[in-house]
């Protein structure tokens, strides 16, 4: 594209790509991010876990129903008399509670784990062992994805893309219009298809993305980088054939209170390829406090995404506790946090940043 | 349902929305609920008065894939005509008449059907134009109604309209089925078959007001050019229709049998996309049948897609204009593929226009049968920019003035003939009609009755 | 003598370029004495119906811009390049009539609403459900001044009074007889249409000009695309419009104006064709950033360029060809693919010394309003720029082309736009039209349909080189320098500035003096808009009127110079 000169109309505006780095730099923004999955059929060869109505049968049962009064109960399913016993299907001194504010209220489900062996992202252990995976990309072996290991059966959890995952695909494509956009920089770059140093950032816009006249994220906008340096993740990366790939860092990003309100990645690690058309495309992988993720995709969810996506909430929560395989709590020993994989897809961008800014970092 | 459900169905409305589709709004269909006041009109000995209407679309059909091989009654329907299967026996088919340029350049896909709509074909674009049958029916025809006329296209463009009143002057057409319910069944509509009227006073009111207007006429006149008088005479004359669009408020109206109220359309978006253009065809094709049944106007005129159909396909490149010069013909087939797929598209509308006046049941017939409706393309090949054998349709019988179910074909005839036969059936005391080789007395008997 | 000779030159001039060849400046002698002998020029008065532009800064101006109107305009007609000249040859048809009663009731119920009658009634009547004459008068008379740009006549004003009297008795309501006596006025003649009186030249015995009211409202229309304010009609009133002094006056005061750049932007509105963004449509599956809102930026990006170079910069017209700077929204950037230093609204912008993008022909408003849906085309560009700002007519295509040689975008042999057409080249009928075009829009064959920037079409690199009448050029930045050069455009722009001015073609006198006299001018002041605007509205010719029986010929093409195909 060239050089670019830019008249600063707005007090000391200027374009992050002119800033002292040397080497060429590039933006986007973030177009999807959600759970990297593969096919039920290949994660799941035992079948995947049933819908709601299948596992609402079975709980009515546990909470001593009869078949004919569950039959009753469900007979206008997804509307009907089931949806009270089933939201307070937990039970605290054998008292009726909202089993998605206490999923430990209720007895462990045991749902469906994967079993298949291959998922996305890293060995962010550098170690081996039989509950990691083989990645598809890389055929990488010793790869940590317990997060996919627990809900890659549901079936609104699989999908190998183009197909994408149903439920976190909808959750991200609604919440992506009412938070600020995420923004991805590659600066310091010589060489897009082999570079030893390079510099890979991850940043929160000012204000959401912007949509195309097919609700595509509208790609070579110009976005404004948050200021605020909690919201900036810089590391240091490579690129080897065209793939880029990061050291690994801590990656810590707002998201939309109405859904995770915040992503912690300890010990992250992504992976990037630039398509033809520009786009960025590829995985973060890391490991992320299991509590958050119950209580952002599913406690705080309840019965509605439940019953509709086809996820056992309490089951989820067992099977993350679970599966969790890092940050052993100092007193009980239990792990607090989990592996886990993001597909992130981003478009060209212009990122743009007050100019003081720039000059206090100089 | 499940999440893959859930999932593909919010991203169908998504993108339905985000992308502009159109929603089609469907409306009640239009027959069988008057077959018992029908009978009653029958008794009453009444005659409903005729309609004429005109339909234009860009750049013609096939040459040889639309011209039945046969001649008069029960004709073949070639592969281009298909969809007028089920409305044959009211439809006729008129092929092989073109336009004469005498020397003068050609304007493509102008001058074609300026040559048929007003039998002469002028210098340059836009000036010295001749009125078109339309206005020269409505003036006989149109004066006792609400509207004189009523124009609209499906193309979302205005100006795409095919009514021309002489000099530079033409009636823009209304793009938007919601504007044009708005403007004919709004707050001003008076249903003809309510039992009391009272005039309202605010239109008497308005009615006295306008007319202060004419009286300053010679004033506004005085500083005048010759030129410039012509033009303010024109806007005079539109003036006294509309006064005398007041006056008929003013009136009871006469009941009409088939009258109803049709379903209000929403708005729907307008662009030279085929679907919209389509969507909105539809919408059109409907609301005009009410408004002829109601007695709100007789004459209308209709652009499917205008000259030169530059309509598109979504998800394409080019138009259908440009397809029909561009597109390589299909070997095996014959013909552009591409650009044929619009031809088809053309004629199912045509087809839809005229049932939708035809599911209109008055007395023993249809509102199709007291209306002539007249089909018209500007070019015979677009390729070429052909003015020979330019595809042409009438469909109803004008009130019995017209025999219909007939193919006249009249190879080298102009196209002046058409334009003439349609203002004699609807009672235009005309008897020569177009200038130079447009000029002709020659009706088309084989379909006058 | 003089008039004489210019004319014989005019008349036997092929064009505007040939024209001022002919013309100037070998012709100094005559030059002098023309320039000497000041200008007395002149032509036609033409009714021009008011343009839907010029209707709803009048509504704003007389009654603030919280007024909705609420209707379709009837659609406008282009002659000799301009709306404004074919508002000289449209009339209201029926259902354009019908269009305005229904806005001028819906505009007269919002001025006389009891939430505006505080404010825009100069008095109370004594009751309202009465006439009260003397306060209708009062009010239809201040009202009317404004609207018909002219006092009203003793007698318009009774009937408008009598029929609001009537009205008011009919409904039972002072203000609902009113509402109808005013909307009465929106639809009526001295409104809607633009009548210019002329009286005899007292300066000039046997000559005639626009009288002091019609002099007005040209120059207002002309400076401010909008009717006099009430100090212009004030000036048209007591007769200092007709002294230098006085027009002076006012023509600096209107040139300070705010109101000059709306004035500035509903011209070049109108020459570049802007009334066809309202039915532009791109691909949206292919081209999926071309939204709506893409289309209303797009229009004001270059108005904004041109408003601030000629107005706030004074600059140079022809560096409007070759200009790095203007003005863009994100939205706008992600089409250019540039970023653009405004969160929300309008930034300026400055492109770098070497990018091909410099100039409005690099404007989505210029590549993507001459272009297909689906694809761009080089001849509708270079058409474009021969017509609009070369004042050049390219001839149509012949009515019997056949178009065998296909242009098939997927053929693998031909895959940019520039092969595809030398393929049609092949064609002699095509070549020689295609050949005046084509040179020019394949230089800006770096701009897709959107106007978004690529430099391959299929894989293959695009080639941008091209020519124009003989200077050729390597890209986008080149026909702009080639454009910015050649003296069509300047003349052009002289045209088109005159034409809207008195709503017609000028009269072969007309276009020497505007060659001669006002092009060099023009020439003098660095090309600068303010000086043209200047010049033309300070001559006597402007509001010089020579009824075309007097023997006022308009020029044979309009200083449009008709093209004929090349032969090679």
């Amino acid at each position: 594209m060239g050089l670019r000169f830019l008249t600063m109309t707005l007090l000391g505006a200027a374009v992050l790509s002119q800033s002292a780095v040397a080497g060429e730099t590039r933006g986007f923004v973030l177009d999807w991010f959600h759970l990297a999955t593969l096919n039920g059929e290949e994660s799941c060869p035992d079948g995947l876990y049933p819908l709601s109505e299948v596992f609402y049968t079975r709980e009515l049962k546990r909470l001593g129903y009869a078949p004919n009064e569950i039959e009753d109960l469900l007979k206008d399913f997804p509307n009907g008399g089931y949806m009270e016993p089933i939201i307070n299907r937990g039970r605290i001194d054998g008292e009726p509670v909202n089993v998605y504010a206490y999923p430990w209220s209720q007895p462990d489900p045991e749902i469906t784990l994967v079993t298949g062996k291959r998922a996305f992202g890293f060995n962010l252990d550098d170690q081996v062992s039989d509950q990691d995976f083989i990645e598809p990309v890389t055929g990488e072996a010793g790869i940590d994805n317990q997060l996919y290991r627990a809900l890659g059966c549901f079936q609104s959890h699989t999908g190998a893309l183009p197909e994408r995952p149903g439920l976190p695909q909808i959750v991200w494509d609604i919440q992506r219009d009412y938070m600020p956009a995420w923004l991805v920089e590659l600066s310091d770059v010589d060489d897009f298809q082999n570079d030893d140093e390079i510099q890979i950032g991850f940043y929160r816009a000012f204000g959401p993305v912007k949509r195309d006249a097919t609700g595509d994220v509208r790609s070579d906008m110009t976005l404004w980088v948050d200021p605020d340096p909690r919201m900036h993740n810089v590391v240091a990366g490579r690129i080897k054939d065209g793939v880029i790939t990061s050291n690994g860092f801590e990656f810590r990003m707002l998201g939309n209170p109405m859904f995770m309100a915040e992503y912690t990645l300890q010990k992250a690690r992504a992976r990037f390829e630039i398509t033809p058309d520009g786009r960025l495309e590829g995985v973060l992988g890391g490991f992320q406090p299991w509590q958050d993720i119950y209580y952002g995709n599913f406690g705080s969810q309840g019965w509605a995404t439940e019953h509709s996506a086809g996820v056992d909430f309490p089951g989820a929560y067992y099977a993350l506790k679970k599966l969790a395989d890092a940050d052993p709590d100092p007193e009980t020993g239990e792990n607090q946090a989990i592996s886990g994989t993001y597909r992130v897809e981003a478009v060209p961008a212009f990122l743009m940043r007050k100019s003081n800014e720039v000059a206090e970092a100089r | 349902m499940s999440a893959a459900n859930m999932l593909a169905s919010r991203r169908r409305v998504l993108r339905g929305v985000m992308s502009g589709t159109a929603v089609s709004v469907g409306l009640p269909f239009l027959n069988c609920f008057l077959n018992e006041s029908g009978t009653a009109l029958a008794a009453t000995g009444q005659t409903l008065p005729t309609c004429f209407g005109t339909w234009f679309w860009g750049c013609g059909l096939n040459p040889g894939r639309w011209e039945p091989n046969t001649l008069g009654a029960d004709y073949d329907l070639p592969p281009e005509v298909t969809a007028l299967a089920p409305i044959k026996s009211k439809v006729n088919i008129l092929s092989g008449f073109k336009v004469f340029t005498d020397g003068k350049a050609q304007q493509p896909h102008h001058t074609g059907n300026l040559g048929i709509l007003t039998g002469h074909v002028s210098k340059n674009a836009g000036q010295d134009v001749h009125p078109s049958v339309d206005n020269l029916i409505a003036d006989l025809i149109g004066t006792k109604t609400r509207f004189k006329s009523v124009e609209v296209t499906a193309t979302g463009n205005a100006r795409h309209t095919q009514s021309y009143r002489g000099g530079s002057v033409v009636n823009p057409a209304e793009v938007s089925p919601a504007a044009l319910y708005t403007r004919i069944f709004g707050s001003e509509f008076q249903d003809p078959n309510a039992a009391d009227f009272t005039p309202d006073p605010k239109v008497m009111a308005r009615r006295s007001v306008l007319s202060g207007i004419n009286e300053q006429r010679k004033d506004f006149e005085r500083h005048l050019g010759s030129e410039d008088k012509v033009r303010l005479d024109e806007y005079f004359t539109s003036l006294r229709q509309f006064e005398q669009q007041l006056d008929f408020q003013l009136q009871k109206p006469p009941p009409a049998e088939a009258c109803m109220m049709p379903k209000e359309p929403g708005q729907t978006p307008y662009s030279l996309d085929i679907e919209e253009a389509t969507t909105n065809h539809e919408l059109f094709a409907d609301l005009l049948a009410y408004a002829l049944a109601c007695n709100q106007t007789r004459v209308f005129n209709m652009v499917f897609t205008d000259e030169q159909s530059t309509v598109r396909r979504p998800g394409t490149t080019t138009t259908h204009h440009i397809l029909t010069h561009e597109e390589a013909v299909d070997e095996d087939l014959g013909y552009q593929p591409m650009a044929t797929w619009f031809c088809n598209r053309i004629v199912e509308q045509f087809a839809y226009m005229v049932k939708a006046l035809d599911g209109i049941r008055e007395g023993d017939g249809t509102l199709l049968d007291r209306t002539l409706v007249f089909g018209l393309s500007e070019t015979g090949f677009a390729k070429v920019h052909s003015l020979e054998n330019i595809p042409m349709f009438t469909a109803g019988s004008g009130g019995g003035r017209v025999r219909t179910g007939m193919h006249v074909s009249a190879k080298g005839d102009p196209g002046s003939r058409v334009g003439l036969t349609m203002q004699q059936a609807m009672g235009v005391p005309v008897t020569t009609w177009g200038t130079d080789s447009l000029q002709t007395s020659k009706a088309i008997s084989e379909i006058l009755v | 003598m003089t008039v004489t000779l210019k004319s014989i030159c005019a008349l036997t001039a092929v064009g505007m370029t040939a024209m001022l060849s002919a013309c100037s400046p070998a012709n100094a002698p005559l030059e002098t004495s023309i320039t000497a002998g000041s200008d007395m020029a002149g032509g036609p008065v033409v009714m021009r119906r008011i343009t839907e532009g010029q209707y709803d800064r009048i509504i704003a101006h007389v009654f603030g811009s919280t007024i909705q109107l609420g209707g379709r305009f009837e659609p406008d007609i282009r002659a000799n390049g301009l709306l404004e000249v074919g508002a000289g040859r449209v009339s209201v048809t029926p259902s354009g009539f019908e269009q305005y009663d229904l806005m001028g009731r819906n505009i007269a119920a919002q001025v006389l609403g009891e939430k505006n009658r505080p404010i825009l009634m100069p008095c109370k009547p004594a009751a309202v459900d009465a006439p009260d004459n003397a306060c209708a008068a009062q009010f239809l008379s201040r009202v009317g001044r404004l609207l018909y740009r002219r006092p009203l006549t003793d007698a318009e004003l009774s009937v408008q009074v009598k029929k609001a009297s009537e009205a008011t008795k009919t409904l039972s309501d002072f203000y609902a007889g009113l509402e109808l006596s005013l909307a009465s006025m929106f639809v009526s003649p001295p409104f809607l249409f633009r009548q210019e009186i002329s009286e005899p030249d007292p300066d000039h015995p046997g000559m005639m000009r626009l009288d002091g009211y019609s002099k007005a409202a040209r120059l207002s229309f002309f400076l401010w695309d909008a009717a006099p304010d009430p100090d212009l009609l004030d000036a048209a009133a007591n007769g200092e419009l007709h002294t230098r002094k006085g027009l002076e006056r006012q023509v600096d005061r209107m040139l300070g104006s705010p109101r000059v750049k709306e004035g500035v932007q509903a011209f070049f509105a109108d020459m570049l064709e802007f009334d066809s963004f309202k039915t532009l449509s791109k691909d949206t599956t292919l081209y999926p950033k071309f939204t709506f809102r893409v289309v209303d930026d797009a229009a004001e990006q270059t108005l904004r360029t041109i408003t601030h170079h000629l107005l706030v910069e004074n600059g140079d017209y022809r560096d409007l060809f070759t200009t790095p700077h203007t003005f863009l929204t994100p939205l706008l950037g992600s089409l250019y693919r540039v970023p653009v230093a405004s969160p929300d609204g309008w930034a300026a912008y400055e492109y770098g010394p070497n990018d091909v993008q410099a100039g409005i022909l690099t404007h989505l408003s210029f590549v993507a309003l001459h272009s297909h849906p689906g694809r761009t085309s080089p001849t509708l560009r270079g058409k474009a720029l021969r017509e609009v700002l070369l004042c050049q007519e390219v001839p149509d295509p012949p009515g019997n082309v056949d178009f065998n040689i296909v242009q098939d975008t997927s053929n693998p042999n031909y895959k940019t736009v520039r092969q595809r057409l030398d393929a049609h080249a092949s064609e002699p009928m095509c070549v020689g039209c295609h050949k005046i075009t084509d040179p020019l829009g394949l230089a800006l064959e770096n701009f897709s349909t959107i106007g978004g920037f690529r430099t391959s079409e299929n894989g293959a690199t695009i080639d941008t080189r091209g020519e124009l009448d003989g200077v050729a050029f390597a890209n986008a930045a080149g026909l702009g320098r080639a454009v910015h050069d050649n003296p069509a455009t300047a003349s052009c722009l002289i045209n088109r500035v005159y034409s809207y001015g008195v709503g017609r073609e000028p009269t072969q006198s007309e276009t020497a003096w505007l060659t001669d006299y006002v092009g060099k001018r023009f020439q003098e002041a660095g090309y600068t808009l303010p000086r043209l605007l200047r010049t033309i509205a300070m001559s006597d010719t402007f509001y010089r009127v020579v009824s075309s029986d007097q023997g006022a010929q308009m020029a044979q093409s309009a200083g449009n110079t008709q093209l004929q195909p090349v032969e090679k």
